[in-house]
């Protein structure tokens, strides 16, 4: 069953106290869940891409130490139990789902290559399809009860035959009932909208304020191969209302830094609430300092084609505001590296320099 | 030890471009185009550094920390280029003081501190002052009543623009100092008598806020106040060129927008009181990095904007004011800094661009229009 997906705002009062009080918040990773974001999940057989996921069920935690587990996270007790798992599309449009069965301290892999190609249910149209995953209880799908689980995600893109194993990070959700401090919202049995903020990069949740954090490239040159894919999950796809306006990131603006801090202005499209943008087709990336990585050191190699871009991400055109419109996200590079196809991959998460006035 | 391997890689450095020459891109365009190898420049001045009545060219590297001297000895034949490392650490533009003797002020960013320097008989650059100022990235002279010799001095990054009443810069010493909050990354202050008072005022983009300030003259014992001159919805202002682009006598204000393919126009009614007018596209892409305007010999004006992988000449109709045609060249990069000045001294403008990367910078030499052309449709000649 395939549903339009789009999302709105969710609003979490962790968060919003977190914006509240003006403290700063970081990606937050290694934590347990009720629920899982994957926000980068890929196979695709033509360029050897694949997307391992990993799901540890913890047993217990502590009651109130992590605001996205909902009490001590025992749902696993009992016996057999069943997570579910939802893909969606780069425009989160929901595409696949299927149920994982767990017990306490149990581990789960989601081999996404083998479950597109398992003969018993294939799902050849994903092959090719970038999207990501939300992994949360099978129990919570009506939304009335509260995932009750300690998950943690564990997720790996694999490039070429097993050439490289990037690191995917994955966020913790707060699955619980339909409420303020809910990130899984579901219609039908699925989430329609997600929103990390306990464990994201938050964006501004006000009209004029802005999320700034900067994304690191590599594209090589003649002596290193490199390529550098950004990764952008915002909730929201540009054009979609949020509060009373829209979100607009048709022509997100940025400065690209070379590696001797001079930078020079373009515009990045951000269309989907899921975007991969090559950055080698991004304006001021080629580049050449012909300036010496390290001063210092006599003979070092000129830091070519890198540095990184400056984001400063207007969350909205929305005038309403409060922690009620507050959302979060992630972002990170995946950069490639050696080789005749840079296939050696590895992830540089996003430098978070916090919310400022919009620009 | 770690002194002479700073020595030794400018030295590496200077050597191997000292062995570069200045060369022209084909034969059959030998009049039209000279390229300069540069090591990425951020800013270009031109001045006869060295008094012989020819232009040279004074080259910043901010990306190798040094300055770069094309001297100009003959016509269009100019000596291969001497470096100096008197700017330090990431140095930003370099430009003229006005008055005598001849001094000249680098905003050494890295150093944190405005230099002052002149040219030696033998060839080199000494220092004469050295004042510390946080991140420069560029200066404006200015005189005001009561003010003698002035400085605006705009940030690398950050909100604030500061000015050095009566600046000597004999001891780098300045009568007062101004801290001014002028939105979010101020950027270079133009000088434009924008009221027809006879003192001009300073105006400035601040381009994260999308806005363009201006700073008035103040009386003769007061602080200048900032001034929000006009908000724009988005853009990125990178510039504003004083220019009067309806020919009524009054200045206005061309504002190129740095991730917009367009230049906003600001039409002045002669009181200082302004208007947006039809903006002015860019056909390049992203948006312009940078700007100049220039009038030559047979009145012809013209602008020169730049951005990633293009330089757009634009030359107004005579016929129709404030309408104008383009042509564009293609670029390896894109212009850091970009002049209008008659280098070679045949009355025509010419055009220097100061090159991103390490693609050469380059003289294009006038009449600009012709010569732009004859380029347009060479590609042998491009970058």
């Amino acid at each position: 069953m395939v549903h339009e997906f789009k999302k709105i705002g969710v609003a979490a009062a962790v968060a919003g106290a977190l914006a509240a009080s003006g403290a700063a918040q970081a990606l937050t990773l290694g934590e347990p869940g009720g629920a899982l974001l994957v926000p980068h999940v890929v196979y695709d057989s033509a360029a050897q891409f694949n997307t391992m996921v990993g799901v540890t069920t913890g047993d217990f935690v502590p009651s109130g130490q992590y605001g996205t587990v909902s009490g001590e996270g025992k749902g696993c007790e009992g016996g057999l139990k069943q997570l579910h798992w939802y893909f969606f599309s780069q425009k989160s449009v929901h595409l696949a789902d299927g149920t994982i069965k767990v017990s306490c301290n149990d581990f789960a892999r989601l081999d996404w290559g083998y479950i597109i190609t398992n003969p018993n249910r294939p799902f050849p149209s994903l092959n090719g399809v970038t999207g990501y995953l939300v992994i949360s209880s099978n129990d919570t799908r009506t939304d009335n009860t509260p995932s009750n689980y300690t998950l943690y995600g564990s997720s790996y893109l694999i490039q070429g035959n097993w050439a490289s194993e990037a690191f995917i990070p994955v966020l913790p959700l707060r699955d619980s009932v339909d409420s303020s401090v809910d990130e899984v919202k579901y219609a039908g049995n699925i989430p329609k909208q997600v929103n990390p903020l306990s464990a994201g990069m938050p964006l501004a949740g006000q009209a004029n304020k802005a999320a700034r954090f900067s994304l690191r490239y590599f594209l090589g040159d003649a002596g290193l191969e490199g390529s550098t894919r950004w990764v952008l999950w915002f909730p929201d796809n540009s054009g979609d209302t949020h509060g009373n306006g829209k979100i607009n990131r048709a022509a997100v603006p940025v400065d690209i830094y070379d590696a001797d801090e001079v930078a020079i202005s373009t515009t990045v499209k951000l269309p989907d609430e899921l975007n991969v943008i090559k950055a080698s087709e991004v304006d001021g990336t080629v580049n050449d300092p012909t300036a010496h990585a390290i001063t210092e050191i006599t003979g070092m190699t000129p830091a070519k084609n890198t540095g990184f871009a400056l984001f400063q991400l207007a969350d909205t055109s929305n005038t309403a505001t409060g922690s009620q419109y507050s959302r979060a996200g992630v972002a990170f590079s995946l950069v490639g590296i050696g080789g005749a196809n840079a296939t050696q991959v590895q992830t540089d998460l996003a430098h978070e320099r916090g919310i400022i006035s919009a620009p | 030890m770690g002194r002479w391997l700073i020595f030794f890689t400018f030295f590496a450095i200077g050597a191997s471009l000292a062995q570069e020459a200045p060369r022209t891109p084909s034969s059959s365009l030998a009049d039209v185009k000279a390229l300069l190898p540069t090591p990425g420049v951020i800013h270009v001045l031109v001045d006869d550094v060295t008094g012989d009545g020819q232009s040279d060219l004074v080259f910043t590297s901010h990306n190798n920390n040094q300055i770069l001297i094309y001297r100009n000895n003959t016509l269009r034949r100019f000596e291969n280029a001497k470096p100096y490392d008197i700017a330090g650490f990431h140095p930003n533009d370099t430009i003229l003081l006005p008055g005598n003797p001849k001094r000249y002020l680098i905003n050494a960013e890295g150093d944190g501190a405005l230099k002052v320097v002149k040219a030696e008989s033998e060839g080199g650059l000494s220092l004469v002052s050295e004042r510390p100022q946080p991140a420069p990235r560029s200066s404006t002279p200015f005189f005001w009543p009561g003010w003698n010799l002035s400085l605006a001095i705009a940030p690398y990054f950050g909100k604030t623009l500061t000015l050095l009443r009566s600046f000597n810069p004999e001891n780098g010493e300045a009568q007062e100092v101004y801290s001014l909050a002028v939105g979010n990354e101020p950027k270079q202050v133009r000088l434009a008598d924008l009221n027809n008072d006879g003192i001009e005022e300073l105006v400035l983009a601040a381009r994260l806020t999308n806005e363009v300030w201006v700073i008035d003259y103040p009386g003769a014992d007061k602080a200048p106040v900032p001034r929000r001159l006009w908000s724009f919805d988005k853009g990125w202002p990178r510039h504003v060129l004083p220019f009067d682009i309806d020919h009524n006598g009054t200045i206005d204000l061309l504002v190129p927008m740095a991730v917009q393919q367009d230049i906003a126009v600001l039409l002045n009614d002669g009181k200082g009181v302004f208007s947006e007018g039809r903006s002015i596209s860019y056909p390049g892409r992203s948006g312009i990095h940078v700007m100049t305007a220039g009038q030559d010999q047979d009145g012809t004006r013209y602008l020169l904007a730049g951005g990633v992988y293009s330089l757009v000449l634009y030359r107004e109709a005579k016929d129709k004011p404030a309408s104008f045609e383009t042509v564009q060249l293609p670029l390896a990069s894109w212009p850091n800094w970009l002049e209008l000045k008659d280098i070679d001294g045949d009355g025509w403008l010419d055009a220097v661009a100061a090159m991103q990367s390490a693609v050469s910078s380059f003289i294009i030499y006038g009449p600009l229009w012709d010569n732009f052309s004859k380029l347009a449709v060479d590609k042998n000649a491009q970058q």
